[in-house]
């Protein structure tokens, strides 16, 4: 096993770049970063739908983190896949349709997380910012979201855990992340699954674990919990 | 996109369908039967007095829930035969290789996910409740048959619930090591008749339905587990 | 917060219609970006696989794509895609032309637009050596491994309907599962088997019997006339100069005789 992480570390680490996309262990913490830093403000969007009073948008919300959590994200990265192009234009690559993917199953998950924590600030908060006459869009944006993120920051990162995971569901449409590479060292060395899925299992391993971990640690510091972990 | 003639409900892919349907419920049992006893399993190591025998579920669970499923499923597909001796891959071999290595696969890790709900369900009980029993005289078995599982069990099913709807979204990715559950029905319809919309829109509305159905029992398990501990523990 | 919600669907809406581009003739988009982008398989030597050292992908289908974008005086982008992405990638614009062991079906021509054939395949069935299979006829209600999205699937569920069909994610999947017993046997295009059958640990064995004979095109999207015309004469001048034979014997070996020539695929349906 050893020679061939030897061989191909490489390979794993950042797949062909330069001379093709960028992908290996690099494109996986790529996608799932890039899919964080658009999901959160879709999935406090919904969150604030989900607690609001408005009952349109509370309906709107409520539908889409049911129908998230009630498909196959499998089939969510095929519906990503095939309507994606349509409604964004031509270019996208598998890298696009799989942040797309990620962004729309992700934000519901995440604005799960995030209502736990705004149902779980006391009201004491909103009542005070409404007796000083903010208006909703200001107690949400200047006196309920931030608490709720630094409370929530456990639980969002081993959320983040949860979609590095996800990113290698990637490799079925060809995105070029981990799993992805993985494969590609199989198809040259054909006869060694034992060794490339234990690298590949372990890596994953090791990565995960050191998030899940930082998530433990910081949710001890931080001193509360936050609702059930939905994944 | 046309939706006036349905052809993708016609023989034979009506056909594929059905059986798509029928694996994805038959690999939704044996996971589900396997993933609860071993959750179980796990949870009864968990408390053995000896410290080595207490850690190794801690380490499955850890590797369970860090690596992704696609990668556990590929692996025991593909790698863990080459591990078996010769006369248990053939006799593997026999049966549905890929159905019984991908019940394992999911059964193996959910289970991790079940013992962490059947966890935080026994660690709902207050200990004075043990402490109270144990000083009636009862045994350790005894205690945890009389006093702490029945009240456990109202709080760990709703995550069980929780749990097993995962699980049911989780069997379409055996798709990827050729399961001929309902995802890969899907694809293969849809690579011969490149009626992409009308499939898979049928599909999603079936992953839906029964998610749907998995969710309400959901609800309803909630209810009755917040009626049934109207008394704070002690 | 009323107007809030109508002042978000304004944004979304407003992103949308902006976002959403106008179509345009794919070989005038390729003429001003000045890069051709070709997709092609990476686990299907020799026609596309990964060179370990360079890591890159090389192959039969990687040099026509060059050769071809160079005549048309483009660069060359090459995009690895699953076999099962093909048609749909291709159909989303993602890439501009297919050269990805595509096979030609009516049923493909009904989604994409075919150049002359560039190559001409044979479909064969490979199975663990000692097993028997003499014909085709012999594998009834036996499992068959293919590629997801192969026309081989198509093929196998046509000549030999009791047969199970398993369509793994690649090629190397199949070959896997044959090799570990899980199938009895494997279809796919005789040359790529033929390397696999070379590295297999356990001897493997060509069922006598092809199972389907198969032109090969470089694959545009529908209704791309000007484009196929286009790569159409990049491919007869590649003929005419002998690039083409060059070529083949870069990835078949200097002795193997080509024997086939760069003709319309319509040629072959006669």
């Amino acid at each position: 096993m050893l020679e061939i992480i030897n061989d191909y570390w490489l390979f794993f680490l950042i797949g062909q770049y330069p001379n093709g996309p960028i992908g290996g262990l690099a494109g996986t913490l790529l996608l799932a970063t890039v899919c964080v830093i658009l999901a959160l403000p879709c999935s406090m969007l919904i969150a604030i739908g989900r607690t609001g009073t408005n009952r349109f948008w509370r309906g709107i919300t409520f539908l889409i983190v049911y129908v998230m959590r009630g498909t196959p994200f499998l089939m969510i990265i095929f519906w990503a896949h095939f309507l994606g192009p349509l409604v964004f234009g031509n270019s996208l690559g598998p890298f696009w349709v799989m942040v797309i993917a990620l962004v729309l199953y992700e934000s519901a998950y995440l604005a799960e997380v995030i209502r736990a924590g705004i149902q779980a600030l006391p009201y004491g908060q909103a009542e005070g910012a409404k007796a000083l006459g903010f208006s909703r869009a200001r107690t949400m944006t200047l006196i309920v979201l931030p608490q709720v993120m630094y409370s929530s920051f456990p639980a969002l990162l081993s959320q983040f855990v949860s979609i590095i995971k996800e990113t290698s569901l990637g490799f079925v449409i060809g995105v070029h992340e981990f799993t992805f590479a993985a494969s590609q060292v199989n198809s040259i060395l054909l006869v060694q699954p034992v060794e490339i899925y234990a690298i590949l299992g372990l890596t994953f391993f090791i990565v995960c674990f050191a998030f899940t971990s930082a998530a433990r640690w910081l949710e001890r510091k931080i001193g509360k919990s936050q609702g059930v972990s939905l994944s | 996109m046309d939706f006036g003639s349905i052809s993708v409900l016609n023989e034979p892919y009506l056909t594929w369908l059905l059986q798509g349907l029928r694996l994805t419920f038959a690999l939704f049992i044996f996971a589900w039967i396997i993933a609860f006893v071993m959750g179980f399993l796990l949870l009864l190591l968990r408390m053995s007095p000896i410290k080595v025998i207490s850690w190794i579920p801690s380490i499955y669970i850890e590797l369970a829930r860090n690596i992704p499923l696609l990668v556990q499923i590929m692996f025991w597909y593909f790698a863990m035969p080459m591990l078996l001796p010769e006369f248990l891959q053939q006799a593997l071999n026999r049966g549905d290789s890929g159905f019984i290595l991908a019940s394992l696969a999911l059964g193996f890790c959910m289970a991790a996910y079940f013992s962490e709900s059947f966890r935080s369900g026994v660690r709902s009980i207050n200990s004075t409740q043990v402490e109270a029993s144990r000083a009636l005289g009862f045994s350790f078995l005894r205690t945890m048959q009389y006093i702490v599982f029945p009240q456990a069990l109202r709080a760990t099913i709703p995550l069980i619930m929780n749990n097993t709807l995962l699980l049911f979204k989780n069997t379409s990715i055996a798709m990827a090591i050729g399961v001929h559950e309902l995802m890969y029905q899907v694809l293969s319809i849809n690579n011969d008749t490149f009626r992409t919309f009308e499939i898979f829109f049928i599909a999603t509305i079936a992953y839906l339905f029964f998610s749907v159905l998995i969710m309400i029992a959901g609800e309803f398990a909630e209810r009755w587990a917040k009626k049934s501990r109207r008394t704070s523990n002690a | 917060m009323r107007t809030l919600g109508i002042k978000i669907a304004a944004l979304a809406t407003g992103a949308f219609i902006a976002v959403t581009p106008a179509q345009a003739d794919k070989l005038d988009d390729v003429m001003s970006a000045g890069k051709l982008r070709c997709g092609v398989i990476s686990a299907a030597k020799p026609f596309g696989f990964l060179d370990a050292k360079t890591r890159e992908v090389v192959g039969y289908d990687i040099d026509f794509c060059k050769a071809v974008a160079t005549r048309m005086g483009v660069e060359i982008e090459i995009v690895p895609i699953s076999v099962e992405g093909r048609i749909p990638e291709l159909q989303q614009g993602s890439i501009d032309v297919l050269a990805a062991a595509l096979g030609y079906s009516a049923a493909r021509d009904e989604q994409v637009d075919y150049t002359l054939s560039y190559y001409v395949g044979v479909q064969m069935v490979m199975s663990r050596e000692g097993a028997g299979f003499n014909d085709l006829a012999s594998l009834a209600g036996k499992s068959i491994g293919t590629a997801k999205g192969s026309s081989t699937e198509q093929y196998v569920r046509d000549i030999i309907p009791t047969a199970e069909v398993a369509s793994y994610q690649d090629i190397p999947a199949a070959f896997l599962a044959l090799v570990q017993g899980k199938i009895d046997a494997v279809a796919m295009t005789d040359v790529i088997a033929a390397e696999l059958k070379e590295k297999s640990p356990k001897p493997l064995e060509f069922v006598p019997e092809p199972l389907k004979f198969e032109p090969w095109g470089i694959a545009a999207a529908e209704g791309e006339t000007r484009l196929v015309e286009k790569v159409d004469a990049a491919l007869a001048a590649m003929e005419a100069d002998g690039e083409a034979e060059e070529i083949y014997h870069t990835w078949f070996g200097a002795s193997k005789e080509r024997n086939f020539k760069i003709v319309p695929i319509s040629d072959y349906l006669k």
